[in-house]
């Protein structure tokens, strides 16, 4: 069973506006409880899974999560 | 050729904006929409299992039947088109795909009267939002929740009175829900009824009514899940591991096939073999074809005397069995890639080959793109729309060319028969596999050196601002429809008869006409033709390839469609030897055909020569054309036309005359 973390918040850097808008689209929002299922690609890409939901993220994607 | 990925609207019909009333099918990528769409209009176009696989919209009209067995008020119903858009998470657009749709919305395209909106009943708590995003803003939306047999599996049920009444509380309107079950068309019947209620009452996504904040947004979404889990899902009283084994078994096959080492060992090995099959799974297939069009030629030509009988088995026969005879590889080619699409597995291979391809100047993204290139360069070049970053976007445009499509199989086919086929079919079979691998070392080679050309200061305006992003779906592990991917399969391979056939056709009697008159006085005697005339004339040009006027007159040929190549070099080799029986099989012919000085034009140095400019040169006519239209300008069309060419030549020149030298 992988922990589960919370969502607290995205980035606020103004370059990653874009990239959290489409974080949102995917379904994430702060208070939203996942997990982290795998890193692969050389820990390029993580897959975080809530709900029935699997995503995958890349780096700088994923630094944009705050939990 | 094929529509691999989901089509354009040049492959529908044509949209009427005056006469008929128009339906937008819209919803959050791989929720369903296409298996509606095609059960609305009767159409085939292929459902995939990943994100993105629609990059155009699809038109096509309300099927007669579904018309007519309603007895609807006739002011209300009429003729109905049904509009697939690409998927959108949000009205939020990131990529030209989702722009597509957005526009669509907006009334930009065409007006509509509806939207159904699809939504993956077992996703509803992420694709609600778009539901609220559309109603708010002024759309006459219905909505469809697909999947609902997925929902089954996972022992849950699901509630629609409170979904109409959350959304009546919200937007003071009535919006109908309807359950939908893509496998066995339950529901449709319903969604039917609901179209033919529509009036002509046009509808328009009116963005100043729905500016939303991304604050606003994630407060709808929290309110959406805590509202969902509350009141529209009545789990079953099950245990919980139990509710969770379809995800609980895709994260086990997970485990392996996206494992750091093992997930590229499988990765590799399942594409190897892929390719090998082309040759191994159809060999026997092609010779049995192989066979009965010789058969069907011979007796053409005893059957009808004189010029005709010549027409219909030298020309229209020959360049046929150039085409038919490729059919069950291409058939095993686009099977192969069905299986692959339908499962899920494509989508993991694209996450998997993210790290690797960012060293490159690409990204995951355009895994999917570049595997359609090995179908058609096409559709594939359309499906890169998927991809948000510009410059990864030119680079994959620039690189599909390369990947080896469909067209190029009916060259590799007869080229590696020629070396390998009697000595051992295994290593044909690898061989092919090679070829493929050559056309993405090509692909990879280029992508870099095109990353570090871009990344230079001459495009840094262009580009220096670029952020990459993968954000994808991992859909659930699905056992493959079999039935459906050998229906599609089926239908891809018509396809290409369709598309190739006409070409074929046309240049049967343009070659024919070449390589017959003028007639020489002397009977038998062909040297006179328009076609050995052209070829003595290019033959300078194609002697550093190790070959002679008439391959090289072929090779031109293929620069309308590349699988002209072998019926092109059926005629031309024939045409030469005014001898020899003409019915002899062409593989023979290519072994016995001679420069004058005696010496053999097929040999291991000219073959590897033909295959290298046939893997690297861009020649089919369509992609520069596409690529010219997606890359936005003549520019980039040009210089991969002009310098893959000019590349493949040099290199095939190189490599005939270094083997010429070991050997």
């Amino acid at each position: 069973m992988n922990p589960k973390y919370i969502l607290k918040e995205f980035s606020q850097d103004p370059d990653n506006t874009e990239l959290v808008q489409k974080l949102v689209g995917l379904g994430l929002y702060p208070g939203l409880q996942f997990s982290i299922v795998q890193k692969i690609g050389f820990s390029s890409v993580t897959i975080i899974q809530f709900d029935q939901t699997l995503v995958a993220l890349n780096q700088r994607e994923f630094a944009c999560l705050i939990y | 050729m094929s529509d691999l990925l989901k089509s354009s609207p040049l492959n529908s019909q044509p949209l009427k904006s005056n006469s008929m009333k128009t339906v937008l099918l819209v919803g959050a990528p791989n929720s369903g929409k296409t298996t509606l769409y095609n059960w609305l209009t009767g159409s085939r176009f292929k459902t995939v299992n990943y994100p993105g696989a629609t990059i155009e919209y699809s038109v096509g009209e309300l099927r007669a039947q579904l018309i007519k067995n309603k007895n609807t008020n006739s002011d209300l119903s009429g003729p109905f088109q049904i509009i697939d858009t690409p998927g959108i998470y949000s009205v939020n657009p990131q990529s030209e795909d989702e722009r597509i749709t957005l526009s669509l919305l907006k009334s930009e395209v065409m007006p509509y009267q509806k939207v159904l909106l699809v939504i993956d009943v077992t996703q509803i708590k992420r694709q609600f939002i778009l539901a609220q995003q559309l109603i708010q803003s002024g759309c006459n939306v219905t909505i469809v929740l697909t999947m609902n047999d997925l929902l089954k599996k996972h022992k849950k049920n699901i509630q629609i009175q409170p979904i109409e009444k959350y959304l009546k509380k919200l937007t003071h309107q009535n919006i109908e829900i309807l359950l939908f079950d893509g496998l066995f068309a339950e529901g449709l019947m319903q969604i039917a009824e609901n179209i033919l209620k529509t009036t002509s009452q046009v509808s328009c996504y009116k963005a100043e009514t729905n500016r939303q904040t991304y604050d606003q947004t994630t407060t709808d979404l929290k309110k959406i899940a805590q509202f969902i889990d509350d009141e529209v899902f009545i789990e079953s009283l099950t245990p919980a591991d139990q509710k969770n084994q379809v995800l609980q078994q895709t994260l086990k096959i997970d485990h392996y096939l996206l494992h750091p080492f093992f997930g590229y060992v499988f990765f590799i090995t399942m594409m190897t073999l892929f390719f090998a099959a082309i040759y191994w799974v159809s060999a026997p297939i092609m010779d049995l074809i192989d066979g009965q069009m010789s058969s069907l030629a011979e007796l053409t030509k005893n059957s009808i005397s004189g010029l005709l009988g010549e027409f219909l088995a030298d020309g229209v026969i020959t360049a046929l069995a150039g085409v038919v005879i490729f059919i069950p590889q291409i058939f095993i080619l686009f099977f192969g890639i069905g299986l692959f699409e339908s499962t899920g597995y494509l989508a993991r291979v694209a996450v998997l080959v993210d790290g690797p391809f960012r060293k490159i100047g690409l990204g995951g993204r355009s895994f999917v793109p570049l595997l359609s290139g090995f179908a058609c360069a096409v559709p594939a070049l359309m499906a890169t729309r998927n991809i948000s970053s510009k410059k990864e976007r030119l680079i994959a445009q620039m690189i599909i060319p390369f990947m080896s499509c469909s067209a190029r199989i009916p060259v590799y086919g007869l080229m590696i028969g020629f070396l390998f086929a009697d000595k051992s079919p295994i290593l044909a079979g690898f061989a092919m596999a090679a070829l493929y691998l050559t056309s993405i070392v090509v692909g990879i080679l280029a992508s870099a050196a095109l990353s570090k050309i871009l990344a230079g200061q001459a495009f840094k305006s262009e580009f220096g601002k670029e952020k990459s992003t993968l954000a994808m779906d991992l859909p659930l592990y699905r056992r493959p429809r079999l039935q459906n991917i050998m229906t599609q399969s089926i239908e891809k391979s018509k396809s290409f008869i369709k598309k190739a056939g006409p070409v074929i056709a046309v240049l049967a009697i343009v070659l024919w006409f070449a390589t017959t008159f003028p007639k020489s006085d002397i009977e038998g005697d062909i040297k006179t033709t328009y076609a050995m005339q052209i070829a003595n004339a290019i033959e300078p040009v194609f002697k550093p390839m190790g070959l002679d006027g008439r391959v090289g007159f072929a090779l031109l040929a293929s620069f309308a469609a590349r699988e002209v190549f072998v019926s092109s070099l059926a005629l031309s080799v024939q045409a030469g030897e005014i001898d020899d029986d003409n019915q002899t099989p062409l593989l023979e012919k290519m072994a016995q055909i001679t420069f004058a000085d005696g010496t053999k034009i097929f040999t291991l140095a000219s073959v590897l020569g033909v295959l290298i400019f046939f893997v690297i040169a861009t020649q089919c006519l369509s992609t520069v054309g596409v690529l010219k239209k997606e890359s936005g300008g003549w520019r980039w069309a040009l210089i991969q036309l002009i310098g893959s060419n000019i590349i493949a030549y040099t290199l095939a020149v190189i490599v005939v005359q270094v083997v010429q030298i070991l050997s």
